[in-house]
């Protein structure tokens, strides 16, 4: 493999590896944010400043709106690499500024299934020089090295593999000397979600911008498609603190674990809850896809199935999880289903506390 | 238990700290570790770091515990209290005991026993004693042939599949003889020491089958479930019997074994003195220790050697009689 696999037309397709980012602070280095005039931003990347803020406008409502960054391929070579290159940092700056950790997330992974789809490409022209391409943007979003024959390292497959489908459990997966293989559209799933994660943490590092007002203005018009909770929560203070910390972040756009959102679900539907509003609750989180949300709580509650479905997660297990936010009105309840005096059903195996932990007795 | 049995049990052991010490392992990166006794009243003391290897050895000379543990994770600050550790990495642990194996042997050998009256029964225990009324009643679990041998079968299924599967280097893994009923594994891998409790879960239901649905890429002939104790295994705050030390269970010693467990545990692990004793035995099913039978025994005294007569005391079945 050479040293530098990507060339200078991958950057865009990639911008938040390290190198794509060291080419554009180039290009943007002279430019001021605060004050984004047509003459400079002419000089520095050859169109005007209209343009690139429709650019900037066209990436970020796609982003929030479609749950995938637009491509724009009107530019061509050279320029279009740092045309494409300001437009994504510019976007992440004005998402950094929004300070809405729904907006923060969603324009991470709609960026993370953008590049998912350039990846694929290099996958799927099935040459020697593709496959090198992907493994060695797969390498920088992940921190995972991936083999020529698409496998993994059973710690990286651990660490990266999404935690909610069967078929991702690595009881169903086959193993090898340490490997895991994955198929191309596994590998494209990991990498969005790979790419997300880093992005989110690039603009999460960002200090507080001070923007053009005309920049500014793109807040408003992204917060327009950031959607609304659902009503179908009526009597919080009848949950406990568990839920209603967790219900809270998902409002406010944040994106929970998987163990948080099982909790959320097992719990609404025991305390009554239809399987449709259950499912309407997530339709605020980053990632919500309608048709996967309505087949896993349908999944959780059985009832479609017949099956008594899941439990509710035990407070010793979300305690583990670092979900269990207990104060004095939880008492000495086991299971949030207890709470407010109810006798509650039966929980889950609970795991053991993490603070007080027993000695093996073998 | 009563001055005079601990008192000789605690000799016992005194003699073992005393004579073998050479058997003491101490393990690597031992400065990074917790430590933890237990003494022969049974309180338990915690978050215990060493500095140097000899002063672990002194520590041990000094209390002669009843059990002596060691933490399987590395940490920052290994005396803090749990929270401020700073939990470095850890080595994987897998637990494989009698209680997991569900061994058909099991209703042959085990039996309950009232710890009032000591009126002694098979299995399933009744609520309360039907001879004293007591409601103190106690399962003992025995060992014999046919459920070594499958714990045995199962933990080489493990190691070869730690191997295969997991590509476990031969030098990353240690295997142990626990001392009482069961094997250990223990991996030590850069690869999977900062796996969290989570990734490690997984690594168990793999193992277990836990969520198998037969329909994956993993084709079902490959398919063996392994019943490793979960809980052991996702716990990376755990401590564990130091290797070398005693049971507190049998007195038998926590014994390193060759990766096909070759030998037999109940004669190589055996590691207190010959020296005979005269105990008085309640109940007891036969066990062989070093190549010799004893029992069964009913209601009555016998002059047996130590490791013998320490057996059958830490299992709550007999009590010296004189010394
Ligand atoms: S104690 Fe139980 S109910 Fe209360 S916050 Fe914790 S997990 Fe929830
Ligand atoms: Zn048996």
């Amino acid at each position: 493999m050479t040293d530098e696999p990507l060339a200078s037309g991958d950057f865009p397709k990639y911008p938040y590896l390290p190198e794509s980012m060291k080419y554009i602070t180039r290009y943007l280095a002279r430019l001021d944010l605060g004050h984004m005039d047509d003459r400079s931003v002419e000089e520095e990347l050859g169109i005007g400043y209209a343009e690139l803020r429709g650019l900037i406008g066209g990436r970020l409502i796609s982003a929030i709106r479609d749950g995938i960054s637009k491509v724009d391929d009107r530019y061509s070579s050279q320029m279009y690499d740092a045309v494409s290159m300001a437009s994504f940092i510019i976007s992440s700056i004005v998402v950094r500024a929004s300070n809405d950790p729904y907006i923060i997330s969603r324009f991470s992974l709609a960026e993370g299934r953008r590049s998912e789809r350039f990846l694929l490409d290099e996958l799927e022209n099935n040459s020697m020089a593709g496959r090198q391409v992907a493994v060695y943007v797969f390498q920088g979003a992940s921190g995972c090295s991936l083999t020529m024959d698409l496998e993994l390292t059973v710690p990286c497959y651990l660490r990266l593999a999404p935690q909610y489908l069967a078929g991702w459990k690595l009881v169903n997966r086959s193993l090898s000397n340490g490997y895991v293989k994955v198929l191309e559209h596994e590998v494209g799933h990991i990498f969005r979600e790979a790419v997300a994660k880093k992005i989110r943490g690039i603009i999460e590092g960002m200090p507080q911008p001070t923007l053009d007002p005309s920049l500014k203005g793109l807040i408003g018009d992204i917060l327009k498609y950031k959607p609304k909770p659902p009503a179908v929560i009526t009597r919080p203070e009848r949950y406990p603190p568990c839920i209603n910390v967790a219900l809270k972040k998902l409002k406010d756009g944040e994106n929970l674990p998987h163990s948080a959102r099982f909790m959320l679900a097992t719990y609404l539907l025991r305390v009554g809850l239809s399987e449709d509003e259950v499912a309407s609750i997530f339709v605020t989180a980053p990632d919500y896809n309608e048709r996967v949300t309505r087949y896993q709580v349908q999944q959780i509650s059985g009832r479609k199935a017949g099956r008594e479905g899941y439990l509710v997660p035990s407070c010793r297990k979300l305690l583990t999880e670092g979900l269990c936010y207990r104060d004095e009105s939880c008492g000495t309840i086991t299971s949030p289903l207890q709470y407010g005096g109810h006798t509650g059903g039966r929980t889950s195996a609970s795991g053991p506390k993490p603070d007080s932990p027993k000695e093996a007795q073998p | 238990m009563s001055v005079n049995q601990r008192e000789f049990l605690q000799s016992a052991f005194r003699w073992y700290y005393f004579n073998r010490q050479a058997e003491i392992k101490i393990p690597t990166r031992f400065r990074e570790r917790e430590f933890g006794f237990r003494d022969f009243d049974g309180n338990m003391k915690r978050h215990i770091s060493i500095a140097e290897e000899r002063e672990l050895t002194a520590l041990i000379i000094q209390t002669i515990p009843r059990s002596i543990y060691s933490s399987s994770s590395y940490y920052r600050f290994p005396a803090a209290p749990m929270d401020q550790k700073g939990w470095i990495e850890g080595d994987l642990i897998f637990d494989l005991d009698l209680k997991e194996v569900n061994a058909r042997c099991k209703v042959k050998h085990d039996f309950w026993i009232c710890d009032d009256c000591k009126l002694v029964g098979r299995l399933p225990p009744p609520l309360t004693c039907s001879r004293c009324g007591s409601k103190r009643i106690s399962k003992v679990e025995w060992i014999c042939d046919e459920c070594l041998g499958k714990i045995k079968g199962q933990t080489v299924s493990l190691i070869q599949m730690l191997h295969d599967d997991f590509g476990i280097r031969h030098d990353e893994l240690s295997a142990y003889f626990s001392g009482n009923h069961g094997y250990h594994i223990s991996v030590s891998s850069t690869l999977y020491s900062s796996l969290s409790s989570r990734e490690r879960t997984e690594i168990v239901d793999y193992i277990r089958l836990n969520g198998f649905t037969g329909s994956g890429q993993r084709a079902p002939s490959s398919a063996l479930a392994i019943k490793v104790d979960p809980s052991v295994s996702m716990d990376v705050h755990r401590i564990f019997r130091l290797p070398g030390s005693l049971h507190d269970k049998s007195g038998l010693s926590k014994k390193e074994c060759d990766e096909q467990l070759s030998g037999d545990p109940f004669d190589s692990a055996v590691a207190l003195r010959e020296d005979p004793v005269k105990i008085r035995i309640t109940y007891a099913p036969q066990i062989r220790l070093k190549g010799q039978v004893f029992g069964p025994y009913k209601d009555e005294s016998k002059t047996i050697p130590t490791y013998a007569a320490v057996y059958l005391m830490l299992k709550g079945l007999a009590v010296v009689e004189a010394t």
